[in-house]
């Protein structure tokens, strides 16, 4: 049973509410067409670089980049280089869409993928289980039919 | 059928991303390469940067001088809850004994999202309870998958 009290499960209720936030406001200044997608994505990206960098300069335990192994900074760049093609993806396609719940639900089915390879291949995770899966693709089941049900 | 159109491409081309993203952070955090700090600062300078190539590639992008301060306002907000979010996302993944809880939990905002966008914005569709089924089979499903951990 997952326990409501760990730290993780309280950070990950605060992620609910910040992506509701990101994922509203992007769409609200789209509709509004306030601004071009692509001025969207370099912007958010510019912002998040910025405070990325005073998030480095105030916090004295970031070892700057001389002092992490190439190999990690490697992997960091194919992270953000991750980061930023899915924005871009993700931006243009809430854009596309009549409701930003659309590509939300589709991108949500991600979970399967990332419980499958977890479960499969990395060491620290659980091992897998059906049950699990299943408790998955019902949620998948759900997502699909607010899919369908949904008016457009 | 509303999965129709441009942006279902985009939104596969996503789920992938999000995928790759979710799971790397995961695998950088588990075998120790960087702190979770150090993840959120460099994942999100970098991305600045590809902010700022893209800035000087894209010929039709507007300087912040010829927009006006209640957009750059917004954005920056926008930008600042985007970090929080990179910030509570690596955290979790690096507390939480799987990465999947937590991309299960914060799938969740689907149901916010819907509730809100529909409502509120005008150009979205209107709310319709036939939804709540399936948001009852979403809870179904979260729980079986907690309680299996």
């Amino acid at each position: 049973m997952i326990n409501i009290y760990s730290k993780w499960f309280g950070y990950s209720i605060l992620g609910i509410l910040f992506v509701c936030v990101v994922d509203l406001g992007r769409k609200y200044v789209l509709d509004k067409n306030m601004i071009q997608v692509d001025e969207m994505i370099i912007y958010l990206a510019m912002f998040a670089g910025i405070l990325g960098f005073l998030h480095f300069i105030s916090d004295k335990k970031c070892r700057n980049p001389g002092k992490i192994p190439n190999k990690s900074l490697f992997y960091i760049f194919l992270l953000a280089l991750s980061v930023y093609a899915f924005n871009i993806s993700f931006t243009r396609s809430i854009y596309y869409a009549s409701d930003v719940t659309w590509p939300v639900i589709m991108i949500s089915l991600a979970a399967i993928f990332i419980y499958l390879y977890s479960s499969l291949f990395f060491d620290d995770s659980p091992e897998f289980d059906w049950k699990i899966l299943l408790g998955v693709l019902l949620t998948t089941l759900g997502l699909g039919i607010i899919s369908v049900y949904f008016k457009d | 059928m509303v999965f129709k159109g441009i942006w279902v491409f985009l939104a596969v081309m996503c789920l992938f991303l999000a995928a790759i993203s979710d799971l790397s952070r995961k695998y950088i955090l588990d075998k120790d390469f960087v702190k979770p700090n150090e993840m959120i600062i460099y994942t999100a300078m970098g991305a600045g940067l590809f902010g700022l190539i893209h800035f000087l590639c894209d010929k039709k992008c507007r300087s912040p001088k010829k927009m006006n301060n209640k957009l750059l306002l917004l954005l920056l907000f926008l930008g600042f809850i985007g970090y929080s979010f990179g910030f509570a996302f690596t955290h979790a993944i690096k507390l939480a004994p799987d990465v999947t809880l937590v991309g299960m939990i914060v799938s969740l905002n689907i149901i916010l999202l819907y509730l809100i966008s529909s409502i509120f914005f005008e150009s979205s569709p209107k709310f319709n309870f036939d939804v709540f089924f399936a948001l009852i089979l979403i809870i179904i499903g979260i729980n079986i998958i907690s309680k299996k951990f």
